[in-house]
């Protein structure tokens, strides 16, 4: 430590120093002033009361000298004279005494003078000629002396001198007294400003040493401010400006900022190599960031990177990275645990520093030249108490306590993120690998879909291909048929009436539209009356209503015949071909007027004659319509007897026939009725003919059936016979070709029929949808709607009529179900069909209103879809064509 | 021996087919390209790959029948239904006070997501402030969305997928049927603009809110993997949202650092607010 030539506890102490002589010189100065005045004021007191001491002696001898001469004058004692004397000379030393004592006043010299001339005088003049007078003489004339001498007035005189004495004595006094005062108050002036000046000379003194300290701390302080507020900047020193203790503490400081600021420089650089391979996680990355990091902080110039490898046999140290690598490759590419320096230090765990020698072959290139390193150091990165990776720099210099320090810094992480990034790549590969697969997996899912979806496109193409090559085959013919038809109706009518029947039929189409909607209220609303239990109508007018509703119903059945056959004749008919369980046949129709052979007690029998083939393909549908024709008309017109269908092979097939098929089945329908007029019988296949007008009020009927019927069969590639004689009964027969063998001429047929080519496929045709509403309108009106498109409606008007129906009958390729019923709602039903019954048939869900909730609900019991009231009849049939459609599943 | 030539020869292929129209396929994946050209091989009778290069070069309808075989275009409406719920509760709220959102559909093949989204945000009352960019690189699948109609076929199973997306509406008011299809709303269709686009060569051509790339980046290599999601960074707005499809990641993308991850289960990401300086 250097040493110091002044203290702060010097300065400190000499500076009390000053202020402690300056106190005692003061106090020093002020007491001798004091005692001078007193020692003054003394004299003046002594002085004064010696001088009135002295006159009153004077006056006291002047007045025993008169006392002494007034009794030696009475009595003339010689006594008297001696003691006279001994006055006398008393009162000249008084006198002289006086003297002395005013002597340095020269006012009361002078009157003591006076005095001294007065008594001398007066004794000399008076006191001693009367005393000799007395001696010499008597008394008497001693007195009478004495009387002569008064006006000499010696006496007065003196006593004038004596008080004058005395008033000039106290004039001086007073004087004195003054001045005494004077010096006193002077006195206390000094002693103020010496005072005032040991107080400016102590601040003076302390202000010095205070500021002389304070400045050099203030110094070290603003300093350490700085660096505090530059935020650490550990740059800045101290200046060294004192001598005293402060300088050591700024030398103390200074090496601690030192201190810090290479602490720091470490800290940094290791914080910034860190930093700066974060996130890496990479092996090869990582050993680049590290060598080329630490090598810019340390100034090395080369830098290897070895990563601990272990195969079977061996422990190896792979490079994975280098720092200025040259064309050269510097470093070998692995080394053994032991070999080679790497190696060694692999094996001891310990940093190695190493000096080479200038001869060293080994040289760094730089563009402009090629020098070699002059220090080596080598370093063991540890994770787990095992070497994980050594590496080795070089430095044309060499390498700083700093420089070892950072790296040992560096190393106490660096062991934990090689093992990390180790690891992560591990864990990386694993995961790229497994998304690899994840995504190759979708992707191949995709593809595999995209071929299904191909091949289903293929069968889409094929079959359209074949749907396209029949329709050219269908135009072709078609223009055939046409001309023959053409031909024909030439023959039979005039082209005109043709016309017009074409036009009246499309009037009747659309008019009957018009008529069946408000026909359907008006069905819907007498049947309401007449079903009602408690209603308040009579049973008259309950009647009323019947009739209302039997003869609306037949108003209903024209109007369907007259669309029927107006459908018939705009061509407007779909033909449904496909196989048709003829063995059946016999059951259906049993079923279906057995009530009526029944109600007027006929006999009805139905039988199938030899041989047919169990499928016939045909369009069952208008099978059924034709045969049911047939059937009521039996029934209407026979009062007794039998009613009797019979199916069979055709026995007899023409050439004609031959044309269309080899397979025909002839279906008879024979009755015991009322018969037809021979001349009849062509006429009755005409639309609205009847036998005669009497027929029509007798039977009712619309006299379309059989109209239809022949259209009918006509579109089936078939024809109608009748026999009949009046009054023995008739025989309907209906000869069908089976149409599976020509398939072409089916398209044939119906190209001739003018069926439009681009109208698809129906979905609803067919199709059995149960439909559940307390709201019979709503029922009448969806049924309405979906029958018409070909539906097969089956209804019920509760849950329970619905469930009911399921378990009888399973087989309905929809449900639509009303939520909101009395009784047991549709949630329940849907819960019910869904878990009991394990139906999985679509139910779409009738909504009352707009509610989320319903939805959810509707969901969570099972239904597949929902639609809201009220209802939309394009979105109903849009929903029901989706839930209709069989499904291609996307997965 | 045979494998590796065969390597060579669909090098060769797709360089052909690169040059010849443009479409480059050299970034795909591999064993998906692969297995195109064998499936396309096996479909005509060919032996070899360089058979196959032969008839693209001479037969301009093989080259388009190749270029249909590499577009896979396997789409369902709301498909993976909870990956649209999530985004109808947690994403759709994002974008409530934006005046204009733009969403960018890629590889939308025939619309049926970009439809699904625009009935989201239908549902949602966002579809009028929102532009709806649908794109793929097929010309033709895109005149296919356009007309947005769907075979009745798959309508069941989209409905389930609306219900199962959250759907609280009748799914059938947003279309109507005929025999064979079902036709999406207008208004629903009007509101996508389909565009062609090829993830491969094309650049970004907006700023969008969000972006949905669902199983598509499947079909790419890794290296063109980071490209697109290079160009998906570059196109979305900060804190824009990404979807991608439920088996496709982010994770080991180069981009992955700068978005956060709103669903890792749907793989929904969004752009963090940081810039991407590289």
């Amino acid at each position: 430590m250097a040493k110091r030539k002044s203290s702060i506890r010097l300065k400190v102490t000499l500076g009390y120093i000053v202020i402690i002589v300056c106190v005692l010189l003061s106090s020093i100065l002020i007491l001798e002033k004091v005692t001078v005045l007193n020692s003054k004021r003394s004299d003046v007191t002594n002085r004064n009361l010696e001088v009135h001491q002295m006159i009153n002696t004077v006056e006291q001898s002047i007045i025993q000298i008169e006392k002494k001469q007034n009794s030696y004058i009475l009595t003339g004692e010689k006594r008297y004279i001696n003691e006279y004397e001994e006055q006398r000379i008393n009162v000249l030393n008084d006198l002289e005494n006086l003297k002395n004592v005013v002597a340095k006043q020269s006012n009361e010299k002078i009157l003591a003078l006076d005095l001294e001339k007065s008594v001398n005088k007066w004794i000399t003049l008076i006191v001693e000629p009367s005393l000799k007078i007395r001696e010499e003489k008597s008394e008497s004339a001693a007195t009478t002396f004495l009387k002569q001498k008064v006006e000499n007035a010696e006496i007065p005189n003196i006593n004038r001198s004596i008080n004058r004495l005395r008033q000039e004595q106290n004039t001086i006094l007073n004087d004195d007294t003054e001045n005494l005062e004077y010096t006193s108050v002077q006195l206390m002036w000094i002693f103020f400003i010496l005072i005032l000046s040991i107080m400016l000379v102590g601040l003076f003194v302390s202000n010095y040493v205070s500021k002389n300290i304070t400045q050099a701390i203030q110094n070290v302080k603003n300093t350490i401010q700085n660096i505090r507020q530059k935020g650490g900047d550990l740059q800045e020193r101290i200046d060294i400006t004192s001598r005293d203790e402060v300088r050591d503490l700024t030398i103390e400081t200074n090496q601690l900022l030192n201190q810090l600021e290479e602490k720091e420089w470490v800290q940094n650089n290791v914080n910034y190599i860190i930093y700066a391979y974060q996130g890496v996680n990479d092996i090869h990355t990582l050993a680049d960031v590290i060598l080329s990091e630490i090598s810019q902080v340390i100034h090395a110039v080369h830098g290897v990177f070895y990563l601990r490898e272990e195969d079977d046999k061996d422990v190896l140290y792979v490079k994975k990275g280098a720092f200025a690598e040259n064309n050269l490759n510097i470093g070998r590419e692995s080394f053994k645990l032991g070999e080679g320096l790497i190696g060694q230090v692999a094996k001891d765990g310990h940093m190695y520093k190493m000096a080479v020698s200038p001869e060293s072959t080994h040289v760094i290139s730089t563009s402009l030249i090629d020098t070699a390193p002059r220090t080596l150091l080598l370093m063991p990165v540890y994770f787990n108490r095992q070497v994980i990776a050594v590496l080795e720099f070089a430095t044309l210099d060499t390498f700083e306590e700093k420089h070892i320090q950072l790296l040992n810094k560096v190393n106490e992480t660096l062991g934990i993120s090689i093992d990390s990034v180790k690891r992560t790549m591990h864990i990386e590969s694993l995961l790229l690998d497994s998304n690899r697969l994840t995504e190759e997996l979708q992707a191949q899912s995709e593809e595999l879909q995209t071929q299904s979806e191909e091949l289903q496109a293929q069968t889409n193409e094929l079959s359209t291909m074949n749907d396209s090559l029949a329709m050219r085959t269908k135009e072709a013919e078609a223009r055939t048929r046409e001309l023959a038809l053409a031909n024909r109706d030439i023959e039979t009518r005039a082209r005109e009436i043709a016309q017009g029947a074409k036009y009246k039929s499309e009037f009747l189409a659309n008019m009957s539209h018009e008529l069946r909607t408000p026909l359907n209220s008006i069905l819907l609303l007498s049947e309401m009356l007449t079903d009602q239990e408690n209603s308040h109508l009579s049973d008259e007018e309950k009647e009323f209503a019947k009739v209302i509703h039997s003869s609306g119903q037949d108003l209903l059945e024209l109007i369907n015949d007259i669309l029927d056959l107006s459908k018939i004749e705009t061509g407007k008919v779909n033909i449904e071909f496909s196989d048709v369980n003829i063995s059946e046949l016999p059951k259906i129709l049993k079923a279906n007027f057995a009530h009526f052979a029944k109600q007027k007690d006929l006999t009805y029998h139905i039988e199938i004659l030899g041989e047919i083939p169990k499928l016939f393909f045909t369009d069952e549908l208008r099978l059924r319509q034709i045969l049911k024709n047939f059937l009521s008309n039996a029934f209407k017109f026979t009062e007794q007897g039998k009613v009797e269908v019979r199916i069979q092979s055709a026995a007899l097939i023409t050439e004609e026939m031959q044309k269309v098929s080899d397979d025909w089945l002839e279906i008879a329908v024979e009755d015991t009725g009322i018969g037809i007029p021979k001349e009849k019988h062509s006429i009755i296949f005409e639309s609205f003919h009847q036998v005669d007008g009497a027929t029509v009020r007798k039977y009712g009927g619309t006299g379309l059936g059989l109209a239809i019927s022949k259209e009918y069969a006509k579109l089936l590639s078939g024809f109608i016979q009748v026999e009949s004689e009046e009054g023995i009964g008739s025989t309907f027969k209906l000869y069908l070709p089976n149409m599976r063998q020509c398939q072409e001429n089916i398209d044939a047929v119906k190209g001739s029929l003018a069926v439009q080519p681009e109208e698809k496929a129906n979905i609803f045709q067919g199709k059995k949808i149960l439909m559940i509403d307390d709201d019979r309108r709503n029922i009448y009106s969806m049924r309405t709607l979906l029958e018409s498109k070909g539906a097969i409606v089956t209804s019920g008007e509760s849950g329970l009529e619905c469930l009911q129906k399921l378990q009888y009958n399973t087989d309905y390729d929809a449900v639509l179900m009303d939520i909101m019923m009395p009784g047991m709602n549709g949630y329940e039903v849907i819960q019910i069909i869904r878990e009991q019954m394990n139906l999985d048939l679509p139910i779409i869900a009738i909504t009352a209103k707009a509610m989320e909730i319903d939805r959810d609900q509707c969901m969570k019991v099972g239904a597949s879809d929902y639609i809201s009231k009220p209802l939309n009849m394009e979105q109903l049939l849009s929903i029901l064509r989706v839930w209709l459609t069989k499904e291609v599943k996307g997965k | 021996m045979i494998h590796e030539r065969e390597t060579i020869e669909v090098e060769l292929l797709l360089q052909a087919i690169h040059q010849l129209t443009g479409y480059d396929f050299r970034d795909y994946s591999r064993p998906s390209i692969m297995r195109r050209i064998h499936h396309r091989m096996k479909m005509n009778q060919m032996d070899s790959v360089s058979i196959l290069q032969n008839e693209v070069f001479t037969n301009e309808e093989m080259l388009h029948q190749l270029l249909q075989d590499f577009s896979i275009n396997v789409t369902e409406m709301f498909r993976n239904p909870l990956f649209f719920k999530y985004m109808r509760e947690e994403i759709l709220p994002l974008f409530k006070d934006l005046s204009e959102i733009r969403i960018w559909h890629a590889g939308c093949s025939t619309g049926e997501e970009a439809f699904s989204m625009a009935i989201l945000f239908k549902e949602a009352g966002l579809l009028e402030k929102s532009k709806i960019y649908a794109t793929d690189m097929n010309e033709e699948i895109l005149k296919i969305a356009k007309e947005g109609k769907i075979p009745l076929s798959k309508m069941k199973n989209y409905t389930k997928n609306y219900q199962l997306s959250g759907g609280k509406q009748s799914f059938s008011q947003y279309y109507t049927t005929d025999e064979e299809y079902a036709y999406l709303q207008e208004e629903l269709v009007k509101s996508i603009s389909f565009m062609q686009h090829n993830l491969v060569t094309d650049q970004s051509f907006n700023e969008f809110h969000m972006i949905l790339c669902r199983n598509v980046l499947i079909y790419f290599n890794i290296r063109l993997q980071n490209k697109v999601q290079k160009i998906f960074f570059d196109s979305l707005s900060t804190g824009g949202i990404l979807g991608l499809g439920h088996r496709e990641t982010l994770q080991f993308t180069d981009v992955c650092k700068f978005y956060e991850t709103k669903s890792i289960k749907h793989q929904i990401y969004k752009k963090k607010e940081i810039r991407y300086d590289e």
